[in-house]
């Protein structure tokens, strides 16, 4: 069974109106870890987040990716309230089939891949075609080989996932991630669990999603470069607020805040 | 003088398929319990983890000599008959079933975290993330502690000869009191359930080969992958 | 057939009693386990293959066969070759024996779990095997596992109920007399199982209190 898709079409245009948008969020742990954060990322924008270890970068991507709820403020997919929803005229806490609905939308790549280790490649890629989409097995087949085929990995559709190497299960995670036609997708240090020479394999397939496709990107890296060369907008984030942001160009040569400063010192 | 066959073999043997045949019982009943149990466990709602809390700690807490005599002793007069082998399954069943809860609960809580944290990035249903992610990959972790809840149950399937199901212990106490040599009656009835242990334990173990997913020690992925280029080619069929 | 308070409150005393001995039974065949244990899992872990096969297979034969079997074996066996016990004595052996294959699982399993490099470094100051043993081995190997030792000291307390079957008259026992007697089961029956509960789910939480205390990290409770 097809789910609906709240948020309109998947397919999108570049354009200046906000995609995801972060009104006065607030997450606290055993301490406040977002501190009424404000953000927006443009439709079809490439945003990078880059700032100091702990400072919640990951935080805001698992809030996105419904995996943590945050305890104040409005988080926003192309309008539509994420962890809110109305009822009877009144926001309420979004309720697992509103959780649900929005996921279709989003989509995530992990730093440890979570790979399924019990699967297939294929079957890793197929699954969510299978269970979420419901497509039938032979078109969700032919689905996961083309996304395969986009990584590259087309050849070991059937070989289990242990049998691949890092750089490789990071790719079959991207294909199982954009099989699924998010239009939000997250990154989260996808390349800082890989030895050195396998992480430019996964930055070539990075590269050609960001250069080639619509979806709205929002990655948190440590690879300077790479962030200077994709991005459209680069967020200096610490504190649980953002410090500064802007095109890569001026945040990277530029910076005008003193902690952008220190801190591109200190990973350059 | 008796032959040994109607005299010894004969109620031994029998006495071993009463044996099995609680066994079974008990084990069936205790594992889709312990299921359940375990899923309340794990459930959201403090409500149902609490009674799930209950269940175990009674159970485990409880002994069954003790909570078998109970049944056995006090439903009647409650107004509630079971057969002793109905007796004996249902406490077996609801003994075990808190052990096997413990033992299903820790193999879930064993699945990685990220995991389930993939299964939500691809919008699994709860159902879903539990029934094709989580389940299949607590298996093998449970197994081997299951199996070794396996061999528990059988040896306490002994007490079920105190309330006159005749199972081994009840035989070979039987022929105690009719022929003595006690030694060599208890040796073989020991024997017999080290026999059944190990039948468990092989049967469990080669599952377990069966169900590993990752290769074994000693092969790394590479070579893994190596051979099997070599056996078979890359490619899908 | 309906509660007896006064009935109850009557048997109290004997069931009291009962425990006192149930304790007793489980304190002595807990202590013999522990020494037990130590022995086989020490034996168990030795380079001679002969002494950790022995080890083994005592572990082996009295973990996969029922206590109650080996009660019997004990009180009714014994005495054919000239060893007779009292029920007492019976039911605390079997308890002891039965335990210590248990407990000996875990101190191997403790022993093993001292770095190699231990042993190394006390060959290479030229420390003697006996106090290898007592003075580093050890000491590393028992305070991790002593939550696991409480456990199955736990167990021996549910088990000691079986020692009744062969005659002694600890809490099960006391109250299989006083069923016997009054033709009421219900108190009796009742009133033990909750004494059972009582002990064994007080030492089963403050066995987990004490663990917890000892791993400073753990992982956060997954819910599905
Ligand atoms: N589940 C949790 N429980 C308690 N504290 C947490 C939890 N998850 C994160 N934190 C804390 O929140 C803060 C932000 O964590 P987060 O993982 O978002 O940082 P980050 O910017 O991604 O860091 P890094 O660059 O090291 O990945 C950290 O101080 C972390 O210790
Ligand atoms: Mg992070």
């Amino acid at each position: 069974m097809e789910r609906e898709n709240p948020v309109a079409t998947k397919d999108d245009v570049r354009s200046d109106q906000p995609m995801v948008e972060f009104r006065n969020v607030v997450k606290r742990y055993d301490q406040t870890v977002l501190d009424n954060l404000d953000l927006v990322v443009g439709k079809g924008d490439k945003s990078v987040i880059i700032g100091p270890s702990g400072s919640g970068k990951t935080t805001i991507l698992r809030i996105l990716m419904t995996l943590v709820r945050p305890e104040e403020g409005q988080v926003l997919i192309d309008g539509t309230p994420l962890w809110t929803m109305e009822k009877g005229g009144q926001l309420v806490d979004a309720n697992d089939k509103h959780l649900r609905e929005m996921r279709n939308s989003l989509g995530m790549v992990f730093q440890q891949f979570n790979l399924f280790p019990h699967m297939t490649v294929l079957r890793n890629v197929t699954e969510g075609l299978i269970r979420v989409q419901g497509m039938s097995k032979d078109q969700a087949e032919e689905e996961a080989l083309a996304n395969l085929d986009r990584v590259g990995l087309r050849h070991r559709a059937s070989d289990h996932t242990w049998q691949l190497s890092g750089g490789q299960q990071q790719r079959v995670a991207i294909a199982r991630a954009i099989a699924l036609k998010p239009r939000v997708l997250l990154f989260d240090e996808v390349t800082s669990a890989l030895d050195p020479e396998l992480v430019g394999e996964v930055l070539e397939v990075i590269r050609d999603l960001a250069f080639n496709t619509n979806i709205t990107m929002l990655f948190v890296t440590h690879e300077m470069r790479f962030a200077r060369e994709i991005a459209d907008n680069v967020i200096m984030f610490d504190r649980g607020q953002v410090v500064e942001q802007g095109p890569p160009a001026q945040i990277f040569d530029d910076p005008r805040e003193l902690r952008t400063q220190d801190f591109l010192r200190k990973v350059t | 003088m008796p032959t040994f066959w109607d005299e010894i073999a004969r109620p031994l043997a029998e006495g071993t398929l009463m044996t099995l045949l609680v066994f079974i019982g008990g084990i069936v009943i205790a594992t889709v319990l312990g299921i359940g149990v375990a899923a309340l466990r794990l459930s959201k709602f403090s409500v149902l983890r609490g009674i799930a809390w209950v269940h175990v700690e009674f159970f485990r807490g409880v002994s069954v000599l003790v909570l078998i005599f109970w049944v056995f002793f006090v439903f009647p007069l409650l107004g509630i008959t079971m057969s002793p082998l109905t007796t004996a399954w249902v406490v077996i069943g609801l003994n075990q079933s808190a052990f096997i809860a413990e033992i299903v609960r820790a193999g879930i809580q064993a699945v990685p975290r990220g995991q389930i944290e993939a299964s939500i990035a691809i919008n699994l249903s709860a159902w879903d993330r539990f029934r094709n992610i989580v389940f299949p990959q607590a298996l093998p972790i449970a197994l081997p502690p299951y199996a070794n809840q396996l061999v528990n149950t059988l040896k306490e399937t002994a007490v079920v000869s105190l309330i006159g199901l005749a199972d081994l212990t009840f035989r070979g106490n039987e022929l105690r009191t009719h022929l003595g040599h006690s030694m060599e009656i208890f040796v073989s009835i020991g024997i017999v359930y080290l026999l059944l242990a190990y039948l468990l334990t092989q049967g469990t173990s080669w599952l377990e080969r069966k169900m590993r997913v990752e290769p074994k020690r000693g092969t790394t992925p590479k070579q893994a992958i190596r051979l099997r280029n070599f056996f078979i080619g890359g490619g899908i069929k | 057939m309906s509660w007896d308070w006064a009935y109850s409150i009557s048997i109290i005393p004997a069931l009291l009693d009962g425990l006192w001995v149930t304790l007793i039974v489980t304190f002595i065949a807990t202590s013999f386990g522990l020494v037990g244990g130590l022995g086989l899992g020490i034996l168990g872990s030795m380079a001679n293959p002969v002494l950790s096969r022995i080890a083994g297979a005592y572990v082996v034969i009295f973990r996969n066969t029922p206590f109650l079997v080996q009660l019997y074996l004990i009180y009714f066996a014994l005495p054919e070759f000239g060893i007779v016990l009292s029920s007492e004595v019976s039911g605390v052996l079997g308890l002891g024996l039965f335990i210590s294959a248990y407990m000996a699982e875990v101190f191997r399993a403790g022993i093993a779990s001292v770095p190699s490099g231990q042993w190394e470094a006390c060959t290479a100051i030229n420390m003697s095997k006996f106090h290898t043993w007592m003075r580093v081995v050890l000491p590393q190997a028992i305070p991790p596992i002593i939550p696991m030792l409480g456990n199955y000291a736990n167990l021996a307390f549910k088990l000691s109920a079986y020692v009744a079957v062969i005659g002694t008259i600890e809490l099960f026992g006391t109250a299989l007399r006083l069923g016997e007697k009054s033709y009421r089961y219900l108190e009796p029956f009742t009133l033990v199982g909750l004494m059972y509960l009582a002990v064994s789910v007080a030492v089963t939480v403050s066995l987990r209190q004490l663990e917890k205390r000892m791993q400073r990290t753990r992982p956060e409770m997954t819910t599905l």
